[in-house]
């Protein structure tokens, strides 16, 4: 059995909206280039420290489980949506900000981060904010999942990805409406990330890339 | 059967189906939707949980189940737990752990299995039993569309 990291509640979280509307959930298989080397990264750090900033997903759990992975489950874009708009001017701010959202604690090093397509939904300087917060609790050498859409529209809110096996995801959108992407790109993205490199990319249809970063 | 500290007296409210029972014929106590129980909650029955539960559960051997209206401030020791309403606090559950489709739980779970239906609402840590796991094939050439990138090239201001 592998220790989970003890992470305590600090102070009540923010009342959360319901996520998403009750429309009927869109399923989609996606062929993923990328999980191979998530899975790779699994066998190749043991005990691996996973962070997934998705919401809660039964088969990923189980995924990382049979590894022996420690694993921490984030959910970020429901529990930061209602707090956008916090000024993310001041450091400490921005501090307290990803101790309220990101459970750790000071000895916390993630090896393997999955951003699902979290990216998507927040802006460059968002992403800037929490990159370089996310690098002091990263191992050096930890890879970043990412999904990320180049362009056209995307759903209203973040899909959630289930593990099928190393090589296929299940999307699933509840989101009834659309908004166009914010087209990040490779170059931008870098730009606003200086700790991260980018390792591989892989194209996928419909100008949606799989990234996987490392922290530096 | 319990230790009480504060009890407020309306009486429970009906028990509903809403998530599954435990097994037939094992007695279940409930802690109904007008209750407010501070304190420690210990015993050798399932409980389900309507009410609000604010303190600890011990309940090594039985199931907990936190129906909907459920509000648990506490960590909870039991075999499964089962939480349909809002939790704070850690689940220690040595068989399994269900989060329902309406649950919401920020703590951390330590269980042999965990389930987790879509919707639910969790932020922690997940402390899972390992499972030899077949080793997988995860090396194959190089797809088509593979670009590996020079990192360098993509963040002139490492720092």
């Amino acid at each position: 059995m592998r220790l989970g990291l003890p992470w305590r509640r600090s102070s009540p979280s923010p009342p959360t909206p319901p996520f998403a509307s009750q429309a009927p959930a869109t399923k989609k298989l996606i062929s993923s280039n990328a999980l191979e080397h998530v899975a790779t990264r699994l066998e190749d750090v043991s005990p691996c420290t996973i962070l997934d900033l998705g919401p809660p997903i039964s088969e990923n759990l189980a995924f990382y489980a049979r590894y022996g992975a420690k694993i921490t489950v984030a959910d970020f874009y429901r529990f930061y949506r209602p707090l956008r708009g916090t000024s993310l001017e001041r450091a400490s701010t921005r501090a307290s900000l990803l101790d309220e959202l990101v459970p750790h604690n000071a000895s916390t090093r993630f090896d393997l981060v999955m951003a699902w397509d979290l990216l998507n939904y927040l802006s460059l300087d968002e992403i800037a904010w929490l990159m370089d917060g996310m690098s002091d609790l990263c191992s050096t050498g930890a890879l970043m999942f990412a999904i990320v859409t180049g362009s056209g529209d995307m759903p209203e809110t973040p899909s959630s990805y289930s593990i099928l096996d190393a090589q296929t995801l299940l999307s699933e959108t509840r989101a009834s409406r659309v908004r166009p992407s914010p087209n990040h790109s490779e170059h931008a993205l870098a730009r606003v990330t200086p700790r991260l490199r980018v390792d591989r990319r892989f194209q996928l249809r419909n100008a949606t890339a799989e990234f996987l970063f490392n922290f530096r | 059967m319990w230790k009480k500290s504060e009890q407020e007296v309306t009486p429970p409210a009906p028990v509903k189906n809403v998530t599954p029972t435990s097994k037939a014929g094992s007695k279940k106590a409930c802690i109904g939707a007008g209750l407010t129980l501070k304190g420690e909650l210990s015993g050798n029955e399932d409980v389900i949980i309507e009410g609000r539960v604010e303190g600890k559960v011990t309940l090594k051997g039985h199931s907990v189940i936190i129906e909907k209206s459920g509000r648990v401030d506490a960590d909870i020791f039991a075999s499964t737990i089962h939480v349909a309403g809002e939790v704070h606090g850690d689940l220690h559950g040595t068989a399994q752990v269900v989060l329902l489709e309406t649950g919401h739980l920020e703590g951390n779970i330590h269980a042999k299995g965990v389930t987790i239906e879509s919707g639910a609402q969790f932020k922690g840590t997940v402390d899972m039993e390992t499972v030899a796991v077949a080793p997988q094939p995860t090396s194959r050439p190089q797809s088509a569309n593979e670009q590996k990138t020079n990192g360098s090239a993509h963040a002139p201001n490492a720092h």
